[in-house]
C-alpha cells in the first residue's frame, strides 16, 4: 500500500493539499521514498513509502512520535544517510525544479544546493570548536563564492555576519562573533544557529525538533525567528516536531506521520477540526494543555480509542508505538 | 523510624562553583512536605528546580539551611545504615534520566529487585511477585523486565525507573522531569498512574518539570522557580487562574493550549527586530 | 596587557609548570636509583678499598654527606644540565648523551611524524570511501592494530629487503662505507647532511633510513589508523558535521572541521607513540646497525653506572613531559573546550 493511499482513506484532502501554490511547481516533491535499515535481525523499514510536495514559501509540519521515522525522512531529503546499512529508495525527489542525483559512494555527505538543515540542540549541533563568527563567515563565504561573484572581500564577509546576527536579534554582536558556542545561553546558541543556517540563502529550510531542547518560552521565541526570517526571503520550512500543537501553530499544512507513513495532511489551521485518521485525533486529544489540570485523569491513546470506536479494547493503532528503528542513524 | 510525617526545608540554599565565580542554585527556599501533598515545581531550565529535588532526598547537600525528615536533620539520618535504609524505604526518588540510572550489565528486574528486598525486606519470591505486580501497574509486561535496559524503549524503560521506586511503596516519591522526554501518548497513562498512587495510598510527590500542564495535572500546590528562588506559591488552580508574579503569568502565556482560530499564527505580527543596516543581498 | 595574560593564561601556566614537574621527577628518580642494591665504590675498586680510600672516593662521586644533601647537590647539578659523570667511561653523561641522543631522537620524530600523516590520509580514505578497495586493506591493517612488533617487522624487512631482493642497502649504519661522514651541526644526523649541503650524504641516508623508519610506521601506525577511524566513523554522523554541510559551508571547510573535531585523541595517542617509538627506535638502531642510545644504556645499566642511569631517567623525564606539553597545548588549541578555565555547561 502506498502512502497515497493511506491518505486518500484518512479522509479527502483539502485543497491546499492537492496544489499548495497555485499553477507553480513545488520546490520539493517526493514520490515513494522508503528507507530502511539493515540490523542484526533483518531490515527495517523506518519510512514506507512517502509521497507529498512541498510549495515555494510553504510552511509544513511533519509531527509524530519517536519511530515514527519522520527524523529519518528529514535526514533522507536532506542526503545524510550515507551509511552503509541504510537504503534510500524514491520514485522520484526532485528539488528547486531538478531531480536530485546524489553520490552514493562517498560517506561524507554533499551539500544540497538551496537545502539547509538545523537541528534539535545548538549545544551539540553548533561546531563547538570554532567561534560563532567564524561559522558564520564560513558559509557566507561560500555562498558568495556560489553566486558567481568571485570570492567576497573579507570586510564583506565581517559586515553581512554581523547583519545576520543583527537580523536574529543578538545585540551583542562583537562577543558573540568572538564566542565559541559553550560560551553563550542556550536561546543564543538557538538563534546563532538559526543565522548561521539562513545566511546561505536557502529555498528550503528543515528544522528537525528545532525547540525539544527549549524552555517553553524560548520555543516560541526560536519558531518566530526561524519563521519571520524565512517568510521575509519566502523559504521553504519543513519542520520536524514531535509537539504537534506547537508545530501546528506555526505552519500552513501539518503532516501527521504514524510508522514510517504519513497518515495525515491538513491545513494547520484545521487540523483539530479535520482530522480524521485515529491516530491524529487520539494524538490531538493527549496533548496536555493547562485546562487538563482540571481533569481527574489524563486521556491516553487507549482512552480516546476506546472512545472513538466505542470498543474498550486496544486495537492497532493504540498499541505503543515502539521505535521500529533508530530515530537518527 | 515512624511513617513520613513531614519533609521541611528551612531556608535551603545550594551553590556551585569556586568561590569567585560562586553561582547560587536554589536561593533561600523554605518548604514543607506533608503526607497526602502533591506539590508541583515548575521552572525553566536554570531554575534550581531539579538541585532543590536532589536536596530533598539527600543526593545533595545544602550549602546553608537544613532539611530535616519528621523533625530529625536528613544529615543525621544519611549517617548511619540503619536510618539511611528507613528514609530510602519512606522517600524515592525517579530521575530523568533512565539511561544511566539502570546498571546496564544487568536485568531490570534484577535492578528493581534489589530495592525490594532490602528496603522493603522482601524475601526473593516475594519481591518478585512485587516487582511483577509493580510492572503490571505501571502498564509493561512483567517479561520486559527480564531484559537489559538498552533492550527496552525509553518510555518502557522510564515506567521501569518508576516501578523500581514504587517497589518499596514510599510514603515521599521525588520526581524530576520524569515525563519529559517522553511522547504524549505514553505520558498521560503515566501520570495518570502517578496521581492514582499518592490518592490512594495518601503518599506524598514531588514533581518536578518545565512542562506545566503536566505538573499542574498531578499536583494541588504548585511552585513556580526562577532563578533559585520560589516566585509563586499557592494551591494549583489559584496559581493557574490568578497568578501575582509577571514571571507566572509569562509562564504559563508560553503554554496555551491549540489555536481555534484560524491561520493567525502565521501571519501575525511577532516582536523581531528589523535590521539595523540595508539587508544585504540574501 | 592583563586581558592578554588572561586569555593566554592556558598555555603559558603550563610552559611556566615545566621545568617544576622536571624537578619533581628528577628527586623521585634520584631517590628510587638510589635504593638500588649495590656498592658503586666496590665496583669501581673491585671490592679493595680501605676506609680513606673509599671515603675519598665517595666525595668525588657525589656520595659523601647524608641523603638530603646529596639529593640537593644532585637537584643544583641537574638545573645547570651537569648530569655527572660516568663512573665507568669517566665521561660528563651529558655530552654521552649529546652525542647518541639525537640520533635516536631523530629516528623517532620520523617515525611518529610519517605514521601520524599516513594514519591520517588512510584513515580519512577509508572513512569516506568505505567501498574503496584500498580502504578494506587500511581496515584489514588497522584490526592487527599493535600486533606487529618492532624486532619482527625489522628482521623481516631487512631479511626481505637487504637479503633476497637487494634494494635495500646494507644494514650497518646511516651511512654507506663510501660516503664521508658529515661534519656535526645540530646531532641530528639527516638534518646535518642537509645544513652542511652535503647532499650525496642526505640521498645516501635516507636509502639507510628507508627500512627502519618503515619498520617503525608499519608497527606503530595501526593504533593510529584504528583510532582515527573511530573518531572520523563518529564524525562524519555527528550533528556538527551535517549542520556544517546543510548549512552551506565550503566541502574543505566541512573537512576540516571533521578532522578537527575527530583529531584530539588521536593526538594523545601520538604522544604515548612516541614513548614506544623511542624503545622501538633503540631496537631499530640495533637491528640496522645505526648508532644511538641502545648501547650505552644496556652498558651503564649492567655495569651499575649510577649517574648515567640517572642522567638517562631525567633526559627521557624531559622529553617525555616536553612531547606531553605538545600534545596538550596541541589539544587545547584544537578544542579550546579543553583549556583551564573553560565554562562548559
Amino acid at each position: 500500500m502506498t502512502a497515497r493511499n493511506v491518505i486518500d482513506e484518512a479522509g479527502p484532502r483539502t485543497t491546499a493539499v492537492s496544489d499548495p501554490v497555485e499553477g507553480d511547481a513545488p520546490i520539493l516533491a517526493v514520490e515513494d521514498l522508503t528507507v530502511r535499515y539493515g540490523t542484526r535481525s533483518g531490515e527495517v523499514t523506518a519510512v514506507d513509502a512517502v509521497s507529498f510536495a512541498l510549495g515555494h514559501g510553504e510552511r509544513v509540519a511533519l509531527v509524530g512520535e519517536s519511530g515514527s521515522g519522520k527524523s529519518t525522512l528529514g535526514l533522507a531529503l536532506a542526503g545524510f544517510l550515507t551509511q552503509d546499512n541504510v537504503h534510500v529508495e524514491c520514485s522520484r525527489l526532485d528539488f528547486a525544479g531538478a531531480a536530485l542525483d546524489r553520490d552514493t559512494r562517498s560517506r561524507l555527505p554533499r551539500r544540497t544546493p538551496g537545502l539547509s538543515m538545523i537541528f534539535q540542540d545548538a549545544m551539540t549541533t553548533l561546531d563547538p570548536v570554532w567561534p560563532i563568527g567564524s561559522q558564520l563567515r564560513a558559509v557566507i563565504r561560500a555562498a558568495g563564492r556560489a553566486d558567481g561573484g568571485g570570492r567576497p572581500s573579507r570586510a564583506d564577509v565581517r559586515e553581512r555576519a554581523r547583519y545576520w546576527l543583527d537580523r536574529v536579534g543578538l545585540r551583542d554582536t562583537e562577543r558573540v562573533l568572538r564566542a565559541r558556542p559553550y560560551e553563550l545561553s542556550g536561546g543564543m546558541r538557538q538563534r546563532a544557529m538559526i543565522a548561521i543556517a539562513l545566511c546561505g540563502g536557502p529555498k528550503l529550510l528543515i528544522a528537525d525538533e528545532p525547540t525539544s531542547a527549549l524552555d517553553a518560552s524560548l520555543a516560541r521565541e526560536a519558531m518566530e525567528t526561524m519563521l519571520t526570517l524565512t517568510g521575509q526571503s519566502s523559504t521553504s520550512v519543513l519542520v520536524i516536531s514531535h509537539d504537534i500543537l506547537l508545530a501546528q501553530e506555526y505552519t500552513d499544512r501539518t503532516f501527521v506521520m504514524y510508522g514510517g507513513r504519513i497518515v495525515e495532511q491538513r491545513t494547520s489551521a484545521r487540523l483539530v477540526d479535520t482530522a480524521t485518521h485515529p491516530y491524529t485525533v487520539a494524538l490531538l486529544r493527549c496533548v496536555p494543555t493547562l485546562a487538563s489540570a482540571e481533569l481527574d485523569e489524563l486521556p491516553t491513546l487507549a482512552s480516546v480509542n476506546a472512545e472513538i470506536t466505542g470498543v474498550d479494547e486496544p486495537t492497532e493503532v493504540t498499541g505503543t508505538p515502539e521505535p521500529a528503528a533508530k530515530e537518527s542513524a | 523510624m515512624d511513617r513520613f510525617g513531614q519533609l521541611a526545608l528551612d531556608a535551603v540554599s545550594k551553590s556551585f562553583g569556586p568561590t569567585h565565580r560562586r553561582h547560587l542554585a536554589v536561593d533561600g527556599v523554605t518548604l514543607e512536605v506533608t503526607p497526602g501533598a502533591r506539590i508541583g515545581i515548575v521552572g525553566e531550565s536554570g531554575s534550581g528546580k531539579s538541585t532543590l529535588a536532589r536536596m530533598m532526598v539527600g543526593l545533595d547537600a545544602p550549602s546553608a539551611g537544613s532539611i530535616s525528615f519528621n523533625g530529625v536533620s536528613l544529615r543525621s539520618l544519611l549517617r548511619l545504615r540503619a536510618s539511611r535504609l528507613e528514609l530510602r524505604r519512606e522517600v524515592q526518588f525517579v530521575a530523568q534520566d533512565t539511561t544511566s540510572s539502570f546498571d546496564p550489565l544487568r536485568t531490570l528486574r534484577d535492578s528493581i529487585r534489589v530495592p525490594a528486598q532490602r528496603l522493603a525486606g522482601l524475601d526473593r519470591r516475594a519481591a518478585d511477585e512485587r516487582v511483577d505486580a509493580t510492572a503490571v501497574m505501571l502498564g509493561v509486561s512483567p517479561e520486559l523486565t527480564d531484559r537489559h535496559p538498552g533492550e527496552v524503549s525509553g518510555g518502557q524503560r522510564q515506567r521501569l525507573a518508576i516501578a523500581r521506586a514504587l517497589v518499596v511503596e514510599p510514603n515521599l516519591l521525588v520526581c524530576d522531569e520524569v515525563v519529559s522526554a517522553l511522547d504524549v501518548s505514553v505520558q498521560g497513562s503515566i501520570l495518570n498512574l502517578l496521581k492514582r498512587y499518592c490518592v490512594d495510598r495518601d503518599a506524598a510527590l514531588v514533581f518536578v518539570s518545565h512542562g506545566l500542564p503536566a505538573t499542574a495535572f498531578v499536583s494541588d500546590r504548585l511552585l513556580v522557580m526562577r532563578g533559585g528562588q520560589v516566585v509563586e506559591h499557592g494551591p494549583t488552580s489559584t496559581v493557574l487562574h490568578s497568578p501575582t508574579h509577571p514571571y507566572t503569568r509569562d509562564l504559563l502565556a508560553a503554554f496555551h493550549g491549540p489555536r481555534s482560530d484560524t491561520g493567525a499564527g502565521v501571519d501575525a505580527p511577532v516582536a523581531l527586530p528589523l535590521p539595523r543596516s540595508q539587508p544585504a543581498p540574501a | 596587557m592583563r586581558q592578554t595574560l588572561r586569555r593566554q593564561r592556558w598555555w603559558l601556566a603550563r610552559i611556566i609548570a615545566l621545568p617544576f614537574q622536571l624537578i619533581v621527577f628528577a628527586a623521585v628518580s634520584f631517590l628510587l636509583v638510589h635504593n638500588i642494591p649495590g656498592d658503586p665504590v666496590a665496583v669501581l675498586t673491585g671490592g679493595q678499598a680501605d676506609a680513606a680510600n673509599r671515603a675519598a672516593i665517595e666525595k668525588q662521586l657525589g656520595l659523601d654527606g647524608s641523603l638530603p644533601t646529596q639529593l640537593m647537590r644532585y637537584l643544583g647539578h641537574t638545573l645547570t644540565f651537569d648530569l655527572g659523570h660516568s663512573y665507568i667511561t669517566g665521561r660528563s653523561v651529558a655530552s654521552e648523551f649529546g652525542d647518541r641522543l639525537p640520533a635516536t631522537i631523530e629516528l623517532t620524530l620520523m617515525g611518529v611524524f610519517l605514521s601520524a600523516v599516513l594514519a591520517l590520509g588512510l584513515s580519512y580514505l577509508a572513512v569516506t570511501r568505505p567501498r574503496n578497495p584500498v580502504s578494506y586493506l587500511v581496515r584489514g591493517y588497522a584490526r592487527i592494530a599493535g600486533g606487529l612488533p618492532d624486532f619482527a617487522v625489522g628482521v623481516a624487512a631487512v631479511f626481505v629487503f637487504y637479503a633476497t631482493l637487494h634494494w635495500a642497502p646494507a644494514p650497518l649504519g646511516r651511512l654507506s662505507s663510501d660516503v664521508d661522514d658529515v661534519p656535526k651541526v645540530t646531532g641530528l644526523p639527516f638534518l646535518d647532511t642537509i645544513l652542511t649541503g652535503r647532499f650525496d650524504a642526505s640521498w645516501s641516508m635516507a636509502g639507510h633510513l628507508a627500512l627502519p623508519v618503515a619498520t617503525l610506521v608499519i608497527s606503530q601506525a595501526g593504533v593510529l589508523v584504528k583510532m582515527l577511524i573511530g573518531g572520523l566513523e563518529e564524525a562524519v554522523d555527528a550533528a556538527p558535521t551535517r549542520f556544517r554541510i546543510a548549512s552551506g559551508a565550503s566541502p574543505a571547510m566541512v573537512r576540516l572541521s571533521l578532522v578537527r573535531r575527530a583529531l584530539p585523541p588521536a593526538v594523545t595517542t601520538c604522544g604515548t607513540l612516541f614513548g614506544y617509538a623511542l624503545g622501538g627506535a633503540v631496537i631499530v638502531e640495533a637491528i640496522f646497525g645505526f648508532a644511538g642510545i641502545g648501547s650505552y644504556l644496556s652498558d651503564s645499566v649492567s655495569s651499575g653506572d649510577i649517574p648515567a642511569m640517572q642522567g638517562f631517567l631525567v633526559i627521557v623525564a624531559a622529553v617525555s613531559l616536553l612531547v606531553f606539553l605538545l600534545v596538550d597545548l596541541a589539544n587545547m588549541s584544537l578544542d579550546p573546550r579543553r583549556r583551564p578555565g573553560a565554562r562548559t555547561d
